[in-house]
């Protein structure tokens, strides 16, 4: 190793320069030398980086509206860690897929990414990497803990006032059953305490299942089950000890359990569930999706793969039976309406799905389909092209599975709604759409737990009190500050927090500034202290760049500038300058009523940056002076939009530029394959 | 006279982050959650839209056992032993994946054998997992140990 010193200081190299270089860098260094003697150094070299790894520190620019000092995130591989603002003041840590990050942030959000990529050695992207995972799975619990002690008191309320028509409209929170909406209307819950529900038509695949129940577990199991399964719910009971859900502790939590709530719907999901295979009774009407396209048809070996994928669902469905998993209920709706709709695709010779649609309310309207015809279309194709390729694992009736199922079952309700919306003009459901089903009803008042009043008053009462400590307990740990607690501020404490765990191993001592500053500059190269101004993101960038062992950076466009560096080859320049400054002739950006009104990009062309943003100043005024006259028609929409667009073209005129444009409806074809966060 | 004037852009631009310095909101903070079986609070995909990521098939297995493996780490390292609430989590797993019928896929037991090495659970800690968590079952306890024994 002494040799190896020696060797670049006779070359009158830095290895430190050498060690900041990438493997390829460090290839076309040798290339450069044409020497032999370089060689085994350049094996020892790619061996050090072989052994290490690299992870991402991402900065996303500023934009419009909720993110308008810029944000940060961390990558490991395919998944990205970031602190996003939650509800009710709270920042929580969220892992997400890079590819679905970089379409959230790059594409829709129309943002530039800027990455450092950050060499450590494995094991501390393995220590890093867990203890964020850990923090996501910490904070995931500890907010399910908040939620269940919610629909606790939200379902013990609905027993208190079971009967009263009055409370329904003051109800906290509806309850909903999912699955359950595959196969019931809450239409057929009309009847209060109905004990027993009819089925009007019967399913012939249901009919044939109950024989292969009956003769795996005898002709009374059903009803047997059903029965017990009345009697249990009828027992539940809320029994609030209370003390599991007591003192928020970072490093050890308390259980979440199995809340009384979640119990109770699982119950009532299992009982329909049963109730289904009892009466056999027939899918809903709405809950699967058939089209006479083309695509859809079925050839004689793609009906054999299902053929042997329907009797998988039925082995499923009894095992199912058996099952001590909380949520047999929705599984068991779940397959046995995928075993009617499996059956109905053999008989017709055309594939038939169940509407994976939920309860997403967001859809593209009319106007918007008018709008949005040609990257409708471009998705349109892309969504049977996924389609397509999901259909092919029919073609191999072994190695078929569930897993592909779904996948074929989801591209199908995709590519069906969109050319249904873009054909027939009619709204496309733009969110909801699932791998499952989850079909839901509204929870009908069918059966009711046996709680006195008196006994429901007490749970109540320990319900505020445990809630009401436990609410200013995460206030304390994850309430929102701009300064001392924002998306910046929070990846390094969990850095930190990560290198205090090894420091300190399984003893008590707590670890110093200093011993933190030195085995971060031991793992990561350095130390970035985020207190001061650390907490804006670009400044905690510099420092990353600066402190940290960073080994390469990239600069990832936004898809408008992509997208415009694109026109600037194909295009006479000053033409595309002309065009696509302005939002008015722009051919790569159509106003998305998400964005303020504005007139020029200011994003690229900063020396006008001021002259831009005094027009787009004027433009925010006159939009906030018309929004005044149209109050009271549009509720304020325009108003608010103007107000925005003065308060982003403020800072353009001192060459600051925040807002980007952002886009509504993009195809993911668009995702650039070669530079891409992943690649 | 240059300085100055550079400085007073630095000032400005440090005024205007700290005052509108905010982190992303997070996009399922305003969407309800109806369906207490399905929630995915603390993670976040884009299946959810119209518009989807392409699926990348051959690593749609490698994921769900990853994200398991993630799970059971987690699980077993921070919150008390509840084997209903960690079904429940494997359920939420699952079908984010696809997968309704999870107790049948043997990568299931496999993935939580890798997690409870990972986790680094032994002896009669992990035998207790091990029978807990299958239900007692051979083949399933099978399944773990060969996980456990992979990594």
């Amino acid at each position: 190793m002494l040799s190896f010193y020696r060797f670049y200081a006779l070359t009158g190299l830095s290895m430190h320069a050498i060690f900041r270089q990438s493997p390829r860098s460090v290839i076309n260094f040798a290339k450069r030398f044409h020497t032999l003697f370089m060689l085994p150094w350049l094996m020892l070299l790619l061996s050090t980086s072989v052994s290490a790894r690299t992870f991402d520190y991402i900065y996303i620019d500023a934009s419009e509206g909720n993110a308008s000092g810029g944000h940060t995130a961390l990558r490991f591989g395919e998944d990205v860690f970031h602190y996003q603002y939650f509800d009710g003041g709270f920042i929580r840590v969220i892992k997400q897929q890079a590819v679905d990050f970089e379409f959230a942030y790059r594409f829709l959000g129309n943002r530039t990414l800027y990455l450092s990529q950050i060499e450590v050695s494995d094991e501390t992207y393995a220590m890093l990497r867990d203890y964020f995972i850990l923090q996501t799975h910490q904070q995931k619990q500890q907010f399910s803990l908040l939620a269940s002690l919610r629909r606790d008191r939200s379902l013990l309320n609905w027993f208190k006032n079971f009967g009263d028509t009055r409370q329904e409209a003051t109800q906290q929170e509806r309850f909903f059953l999912a699955g359950a909406g595959l196969f019931y209307k809450e239409a057929d819950f009309a009847v209060p305490d109905q004990t027993h529900i009819e089925s009007r038509k019967k399913s012939a695949v249901l009919i044939h299942l109950q024989k292969a129940i009956e003769m795996s577990y005898g002709t009374e199991f059903l009803a047997r089950r059903t029965e017990e399964l009345r009697n249990q719910i009828k027992q539940l009971s809320p029994g609030f000890e209370g003390q599991r859900y007591l003192g928020l502790n970072q490093e050890h939590l308390p259980a979440t359990g199995y809340s009384f709530a979640d119990h109770y719907l699982d119950l009532v999901t299992g009982y329909l569930a049963l109730k289904v295979l009892q009466d056999s009774r027939e899918l809903d009407a709405n809950a699967y999706v058939f089209s006479d396209l083309s695509v859809f048809e079925l050839t004689a070996k793609e009906i054999e793969t299902l053929r042997l994928f329907s009797k998988k669902l039925q082995k499923s469905i009894l095992q199912l039976l058996k099952s001590n998993r909380p949520d047999w209920g929705y599984a068991l709706l779940v397959s046995s309406a995928r075993l009617i709709t499996v059956n109905k695709s053999i008989k017709s010779g055309r594939l038939a799905l169940l509407d994976v649609f939920g309860q997403g309310k967001d859809v593209i309207g009319l106007d918007a389909i008018q709008k949005y015809a040609q990257e409708l279309q471009i998705i349109a194709s892309q969504a049977l092209e996924e389609f397509q390729k999901n259909s092919r694992a029919l073609q191999n009736k072994q190695t078929f599975t569930e897993r592909d199922y779904s996948y074929l079952e989801m591209a199908g309700n995709r590519y069906l709604e969109l050319r249904n919306g873009l054909d027939y003009k009619k709204n496309i459901r733009f969110n909801g759409v699932n791998l499952l089903p989850t079909k839901n009803v509204a929870l009908p008042e069918l059966i009711i737990p046996v709680i006195s009043g008196p006994e429901i008053d007490h749970a109540l009462s320990r319900i505020d009190a445990i809630e009401k400590q436990f609410y200013a307990q995460l206030q304390r740990a994850y309430g929102y500050n701009l300064i001392t607690r924002n998306c910046v501020t929070e990846l390094f404490k969990t850095v930190e927090a990560a290198l205090i765990q090894k420091i300190t191993g399984n003893t008590k001592e707590a670890a110093t500034k200093e011993s933190i500053k030195a085995e971060s500059v031991r793992r990561l190269g350095g130390f970035v202290d985020s207190s001061g101004i650390g907490f804006i993101p670009f400044i905690s960038f510099h420092a990353v760049q600066n402190q940290y062992n960073v080994i390469a950076s990239r600069r990832l466009a936004s898809f408008r500038l992509n997208q415009l560096e694109q026109l600037y080859r194909q295009e006479n320049d000053v033409l595309v300058s002309l065009r696509e400054t302005n939002t008015m002739s722009s051919t790569l950006y159509k106003w998305n009523p998400k964005d303020s009104f504005f007139i020029f990009f200011t994003d690229k062309a900063w020396p006008l940056r001021p002259l831009f943003g005094a027009v787009n100043t004027l433009a925010g005024v006159g939009e906030t002076l018309a929004g005044l006259l149209s109050f009271p028609f549009d509720a304020g929409t325009t108003l608010k939009s103007g107000t925005m667009g003065i308060l982003m073209s403020l800072p353009e005129l001192v060459f600051v530029n925040m807002r980007k444009g952002s886009y509504q409806y993009l195809p993911y074809a668009q995702l650039s394959s070669k530079n891409g966060l992943s690649n | 006279m240059y300085n100055k004037r550079r400085y007073v852009s630095y000032f400005a631009l440090l005024i205007i982050s700290v005052i509108l310095s905010g982190c992303s909101f997070s996009e399922s903070s305003s969407s309800s959650s109806e369906s207490s079986s399905n929630s995915s609070e603390g993670s976040s995909n884009s299946l959810s839209s119209i518009v989807s990521s392409p699926s990348k098939s051959s690593k749609k297995g490698e994921r769900y056992q990853d994200e398991i493996v993630d799970y059971t780490y987690a699980y077993v390292k921070s919150s008390e032993a509840d084997y209903e609430s960690f079904q429940k989590g494997l359920a939420d797993i699952a079908s984010r994946q696809g997968i309704v019928n999870w107790e049948e896929d043997p990568n299931t037991y496999i993935a939580i054998g890798k997690g409870l090495r990972k986790a680094k659970i032994e002896g009669v800690a992990y035998e207790t997992y091990k029978k807990n968590l299958t239900g007692a079952d051979y083949g399933k306890m099978q399944d773990i140990q060969k996980g456990y024994d992979s990594e």
